[in-house]
């Protein structure tokens, strides 16, 4: 015989009390396994939905706000040594509508994309150029045919060979905002094709930038039909559409490709050209000008050029609106509509060394048209823009210094040296033809027709370079060219040495590693392992109850065995090794079938996840995916776990003396003073809080905001003070003063006799009823007053996007005629306009981590008083911080549970001329509609985004009619530019339907655990029927019968379930009465009285079924000697 | 003198763990008690003594035979005429007191009174408990709980306890096992005195040979067979 012998005879022996132990371990692990897989399912789910979405592409090169030639592929492809397949991409957004407008979807992702595009698909085979069969299903891929994936199919809802028109603003050459960046109103391409066919999601159909489980909308098309159509006015300029503004590289099939060897490949490949900077040979003076397509020169060029060792001078060019001659009779003559250049006056030779700011140089023909004399005043009006793209008319006066001769005839094709070509001028064959985004408010004269046929641009004046950037330099640039000395440098060189100075980030061409950002995206802020372990918090602690009652019951019952041991002189340790080792074994034993049953619990709960729990996931599906280390961890976690409550319970009985574990029988006394001067403290103590509860309720009041927070205090008031009654009920039974006289007097000593054990069970029912019920009353509700520039909704009515940027204020009188809007509408309500940097989606509607969050400009005074505040406010927007930090604002629950950050963290991102700033978190929102994106000042988005132009986002004011009427409008009117609005309170219920599903998988999950629990009460009761078996007998042989003994066991018993429902429903019905009777409109639902209904059915029954068991047989024969 | 216990051709046995063979603990006993008589039944452990007893007191079902007690013939009763017979016709003292610690002395004594069978109002069942309180010499301790009285007290309270329903036959099984000497003693001249003084039918099993020849008849139980040693 040895020590493992007598383990495994005793765990043979006693099988059958195993039984209910292996049982509960084994719901353990299931729970806790199953848990465990149910984050491995979704961190599984999401990171094929990542895959997906980048195919084999490992880096992306884009240009945000411009574009590159497309023989940059080519060229990066060279320098991979054709290795790799660099895809060029055409990236725009558009909206898709069916020509009779029955179908319209705004906002979706445009992607023009040729072979080597499908060459990176997460399959090729799936894509429209894969086997036989799919190129026969996409016969129609090429420049006539649209291919949509299939979240916009759904959307659609169109067949193959339907037409569809997609609209797409025209990109501009510069940014929209700037002044002369051509006309007022975007131009819009119209592509009407047909429908071709679905990409599934693995031919690449979800292709797209942003870490997120709801699918893109996208139309893919042939790049070279959308190049022709996107960049037609390039075509007329430089004779090429071959432009792009994304790159894909990656290597087909196996391979990867890392960020540094695409870096060194770019940084290689790209030509000036690429960033649009060309080199222009001047004839009429021996010098090169250096010209950007975005016809102002940023910063960061210019000082580049300057670095080179060169002679160099900056040049300003702009178009006035008059130059005009002050007279003494303050008549005046003017020259409408004419360009003029600033120059450094010691770089050129018409102009003297000693120029001043105020001095200007007319050439004859501009002399001749004002009949100036040198000496002259002259006055340059010209218009700057302002605020939302606001004209701003000002004006210079400057004293005539030098006249110029007559200026060279242009040639046919040809323009001034000194011009750059402005969109809408450049290419005008008259003035009539201008379309500069500036009105034409002064006459254009014939002479000034006949000026424009003979010089085009040709400046009519020049003032020296400070004085042109004081009035024309914006944050676009200061300079429209820079002058180098030919005789300084060939054309060559200085294009080979502005090129090496240059980064392709100062080019504004940003790298980034995709397949990084996409695992970086698969590790969910929301940690479903973790969270479901939470949510089962109730069923892991009933089970655990459950095995360690169980395994101290079986022990309870070997305490003799444990005694004789202890007698025979085993050491305690040794004992505990023996009768622990035994509960290891079993506990390891559940633990396995646990896990072994852990995928059903998982394939149920990821279904719960795609039905009714779909709300905490925003409607996202998951396929079950469980990993070996889950299994492990969780069959490891649930032994241990289940093995640490069977070694709680029963640690004292191993301890305990031989003499006490031999002697057989209850010989407990009750030895309790001053009892009654306890139930009278424990029920001085239970009216208090009672008191508490009452005073609680009486001063906030049901219908107050505070209602909800207010009375589940309330209710944790009242469940204190219950249970406290309950102990004094229970204290005043234990030593009552006047005899016995009925046998429910009895059952309620007994009750007292184990006032502990009573309290515990009373209170572990009344506490998980109450936190399960009143959970409930954390809910969120839509805002009852949306108007209230405090709530979630910020008082806003509408909040809405468009595909197409709009420039204009939409309030203003310029924008209303311009896009003939109703101005009534605009009497109650108003157009807040917010500016939008594409990123991840940050709020709790995406369970990816939102690498680079959306990022929204806003100007703080229009949003002043509006939201409500943790900390901060919208003037804390105008903070000035160091030098690349920029303040930002964000909500609550993006920061702490998306972002994972605190005040005062930083975000990194990257401008639109590459450089690096960050983003600090300054201020934070409070449960309001703004999730999911950082809010910094508008001035700080200007100069951090200098090229993106206009407004994508639209917050509408006023109240939910008025409100309604203008969204409508809007949307009607500017159909073209894919304006589409949600009302606010839809917005943030969207929010709080996913903490709403989370509170409702608490509460149900806590329910089941409840209903499992009740399970402890059954044994609790059989625990107690044991240790009294003798009582039992006694009564017996004392004449009772046992039928009546079943009946007061029952009753006695059953007080517990009364006292745990009726302390727990009382304190969860207050707890929910906001919600139940007062103003809260989401009331709960019908299910919680199931919940009490199936608690009380349960708990009745396991008391019934254990004083059944336990009493089913005469217990007599305990009080044999023999 | 009537008959108050009429036993005839009594056999227990139990089923034998080794063989198909039962195990018998006696065979075809008779025994015939007087009302008002005191019979000790003396015999070695595992004679079956307590056996027996228990059959009268109805705690243990005979394998055959049959038992009148008070005229009642004991074989065929229902569950309740068997509780009733336990309350109302015996009363038992055991080894242990098997006193509820949770109950007073006094409120212990009257726990048989609570079974449903006894008529009366509550305070003569009271008054009747304080009497017998008084008679075992515990009035000053009723209301006192076991906790906090000495083994002989709670030994006397269970005497009390038995008597509460006024039964026909006192049935005591090894009462003073775990008693010392002058607790025992005590005990048996308790047991003595009532059953000399109120004419109650003593029937008790015990090993001790002071104890039973307190008694007015003594039986030998031994190997199966009971034989009247006096």
């Amino acid at each position: 015989m040895t020590f493992w012998r007598i383990m495994r005879r005793n765990l043979f022996f006693f099988r059958r009390h195993n039984v209910g132990i292996i049982l509960a371990v084994a719901m353990c692990s299931l729970v806790l396994t199953g848990a465990l897989t149910i984050g491995d399912s979704v961190r599984s789910t999401l990171r094929n939905l990542a895959e997906q979405r980048i195919g084999n592409g490992d880096v992306a090169m884009l240009s945000p706000d411009g574009f590159f030639e497309e023989t940059l592929a080519t060229r990066i492809n060279q320098k991979l040594d054709n290795k790799a397949v660099v895809a060029p991409i055409v990236l725009s957004r558009g909206m898709i509508t069916s020509p009779d407008g029955s179908a319209r979807v705004p906002n979706v992702q445009v992607i023009g994309v040729d072979e080597r595009f499908w060459q990176l698909a997460p399959d090729f085979a799936h894509t429209p150029l894969g086997t036989w069969a799919m190129k026969k299903e996409f016969s129609g891929w090429g420049s006539t045919v649209f291919f949509i994936n299939d979240r916009l199919k759904k959307r659609l809802n169109k067949s193959v060979g339907d037409r569809l028109i997609l609209r797409m603003e025209e990109p501009s050459l510069f940014s929209r905002d700037a002044p002369l960046s051509g006309e007022r109103d975007n131009k819009f391409v119209t592509m009407n094709q047909e429908y071709g066919g679905v990409i599934p999601a693995s031919g690449f159909g979800n292709f797209g930038l942003q870490g997120n489980q709801r699918e893109p909308l996208s139309v893919f098309v042939s790049i070279e039909a959308l190049q022709k159509k996107l960049f037609r006015s390039l075509d007329e300029t430089s004779g090429n559409t071959k432009f792009a503004n994304f790159l894909l590289i990656g290597i087909k099939g196996d391979g990867k490709i890392d960020l540094d060897t695409a870096k060194s490949a770019i940084d290689g490949s790209w030509k000036l050209a690429d960033a649009g900077i060309e080199i222009k040979n001047l004839n009429e003076v021996s010098k090169w000008s250096i010209r950007t397509r975005q016809v102002f020169l940023s910063d960061g060029l210019v000082d580049q050029v300057k670095k080179l060792d060169v002679s160099s001078s900056g040049v300003l060019t702009y178009l006035v609106n008059s130059i005009e001659k002050k007279s003494d009779k303050n008549q005046t003559k003017l020259i409408p509509y004419s360009m003029m250049s600033a120059v450094e006056p010691s770089m050129v030779e018409f102009l003297d060394d000693d120029w001043k700011d105020n001095q200007i140089a007319l050439n004859q023909w501009a002399v001749n048209d004002l009949n100036l004399s040198i000496g002259d005043k002259v006055n340059v009006s010209y218009y700057t823009v302002g605020e939302r793209r606001k004209l701003v008319e000002s004006s210079r006066q400057f004293v005539l210094r030098e006249i110029l001769p007559m200026p060279i005839q242009i040639g046919a094709n040809s323009e001034s040296e000194w011009t750059p070509r402005f969109p809408g001028l450049s290419d005008a064959e008259s003035c009539g033809e201008w379309d500069t985004g500036i009105p034409i408010v002064h006459k254009v004269r014939d002479r000034d027709e006949d000026y424009w046929d003979k010089y085009r641009g040709t400046p009519k004046g020049f003032v020296s370079l400070k004085a042109g950037q004081e009035m024309w330099g914006n944050r676009w640039g200061s300079s429209t060219g820079m002058r180098v000395d030919k005789s300084d440098i060939s054309s060559e060189e200085l294009s080979i040495q502005l090129r090496e100075n240059l980064k392709a980030e100062d080019a504004g061409l940003i790298l980034r590693n995709l397949r990084s950002d996409a695992e970086k995206s698969v590790e969910s802020p929301v940690d479903f392992g973790q969270l479901f372990i939470g949510f089962s918090f109730f069923v892991i602690f009933a089970v655990l109850a459950i095995a360690g009652m169980l395994f101290n019951f079986q022990l309870e019952q070997r305490r003799e065995q444990i005694g004789l041991l202890r007698g025979l002189g085993w050491k305690p340790r040794k004992i505990k090794m023996l009768f622990w080792g035994e509960g290891l074994s079993v506990a390891i034993v559940g633990s396995l079938i646990g896990v072994f049953l852990a995928s059903i619990y998982g394939k149920v709960i990821i279904d719960l996840l795609s039905g009714g729990w779909s709300g905490a996931v925003t409607g996202a599906s998951f396929t079950y995916n469980a990993s070996l280390n889950s299994l492990v961890i969780g069959g490891l976690a649930s032994s241990f776990v289940c093995f640490m409550s069977m070694v709680w319970s029963t640690r004292k009985l191993i301890d305990q003396e031989p003499r006490e574990l031999l002697q057989s029988g209850n010989q407990e006394t009750n030895t309790e003073h001053n009892s009654s001067l306890r139930a009278k403290w424990y029920q001085l103590v239970g009216i208090f809080f009672i008191s508490g509860s009452i005073i609680l309720i009486w001063f906030v009041g049901i219908t107050s905001n505070k209602a909800s927070i207010a009375f589940f205090c309330a209710g944790g008031l009242l469940l204190i003070g219950g249970l406290f009654l309950f102990r004094a009920r229970l204290a005043r039974h234990v030593k009552s003063v006047s005899s016995i006289t009925k046998i429910s007097q009895l059952y309620y000593r007994n009750l007292a006799r184990r006032a502990g054990r009573g309290l515990v069970t009373v209170g572990s029912m009344a506490v998980g009823a109450f936190l399960v019920v009143s959970t409930g009353a954390f809910r969120k509700s839509p805002e009852s007053s949306p108007y209230d520039y405090k709530s979630g909704t910020g008082g806003f009515s509408f909040w809405g996007e468009s595909a197409s940027p709009i420039y204009d204020d939409l309030n203003d009188q310029q924008a209303i005629e311009l896009f003939d809007l109703n101005k009534s509408f605009f009497s109650k309500s108003k157009v807040i306009p917010l500016r939008v940097r594409e990123g991840d989606d940050a709020s709790c509607l995406n369970l990816n981590k939102a690498i680079r969050p959306r990022i929204y400009g806003v100007k703080p005074s229009e949003f002043s008083g509006r939201f409500d505040f943790v900390e901060g406010n919208w003037t804390s927007l105008n903070k000035k911080l160091e030098k690349n930090i920029v303040p930002g604002l964000v909500d609550q629950n993006t920061m702490m549970w998306a972002l994972k950050m605190g005040l005062g963290d930083r975000i990194q991102f990257t401008d639109s001329e590459g450089m690096i700033f960050e983003i600090e978190l300054v201020g934070t929102f409070k449960g309001s509609m703004l999730q999911g994106a950082l809010f910094i000042n508008e001035e700080d988005f200007h100069s951090k985004f200098k090229q993106q132009g206009g407004y994508r986002s639209f917050m509408i004011t006023g109240e939910l009619q008025d409100g309604l009427k203008l969204a409508n409008h809007l949307e009607n009117r500017m159909y073209q530019h894919g304006m589409e609005f949600t009302e606010t309170r839809e917005k943030l219920a969207e929010f709080q339907k996913v903490e709403n599903t989370y509170l409702s998988i608490f509460q149900g999950l806590g329910g089941f655990g409840m209903l499992i629990g009740t399970c402890v009460l059954g044994l609790v009761v059989a625990r107690n029927l044991l240790e009294r078996s003798q009582e039992t007998a006694i009564f017996e042989a004392l004449g009772y019968q046992l039928s009546n003994i079943r009946t007061s066991a029952f009753v006695e018993h059953i007080q517990l379930v009364f006292w745990g429902i009726l302390v727990g429903s009382f304190s969860a019905i207050l707890g929910v009465a906001p919600s139940l009777f007062g103003s809260d409109i989401n009331k709960p639902s019908v299910a919680f009285l199931w919940f009490f209904l199936a608690l009380i059915f349960l708990a009745i029954f396991w008391v019934y079924l254990a004083v059944f068991l336990t009493l089913r047989k005469t217990q007599v024969h305990v009080l044999n000697n023999e | 003198m009537s008959k108050i216990i009429e036993i005839s051709n009594l056999c227990k046995s139990f089923p034998s763990p080794d063989s198909e063979q039962p195990v018998d603990i006696f065979s075809n006993i008779d025994l015939i008690v007087e009302e008002g008589s005191s019979v000790a039944i003396v015999g070695p452990s595992g004679s079956g003594k307590s056996t027996l007893l228990n059959i009268i007191g109805l705690l243990d079902k005979p394998t055959a035979g049959k038992i009148i007690v008070d005229q009642r013939d004991l074989v065929c009763l229902s569950e309740k005429e068997v509780s009733e017979f336990r309350n109302q016709t015996v009363g038992f003292v055991f080894q242990s007191h098997h006193l509820l610690p949770s109950c007073t002395v006094l409120e212990n004594v009257l726990v048989p009174s609570l079974a449903g069978f006894s008529e009366g109002l509550v305070d003569q069942f009271t008054d009747r408990a304080n009497q017998l309180l008084t008679d075992v010499g515990l009035a000053h301790r009723k209301n006192h709980f076991p906790g906090q009285i000495s083994g002989g007290e709670r030994q006397r309270v269970a005497v009390a306890r038995s008597l509460i329903n006024q039964p026909s036959v006192l049935l005591a099984d090894e009462p003073t096992g775990a008693l010392d000497r002058k607790n025992s003693d005590q005990l048996i001249d308790l047991l003595k005195q009532l059953n000399e003084e109120k004419s109650l039918t003593l029937l008790m099993v015990t090993h001790s040979k002071n104890s039973a020849d307190q008694m007015k008849q003594s039986y030998q139980l031994d190997e199966g067979k009971l034989s009247r040693e006096r």
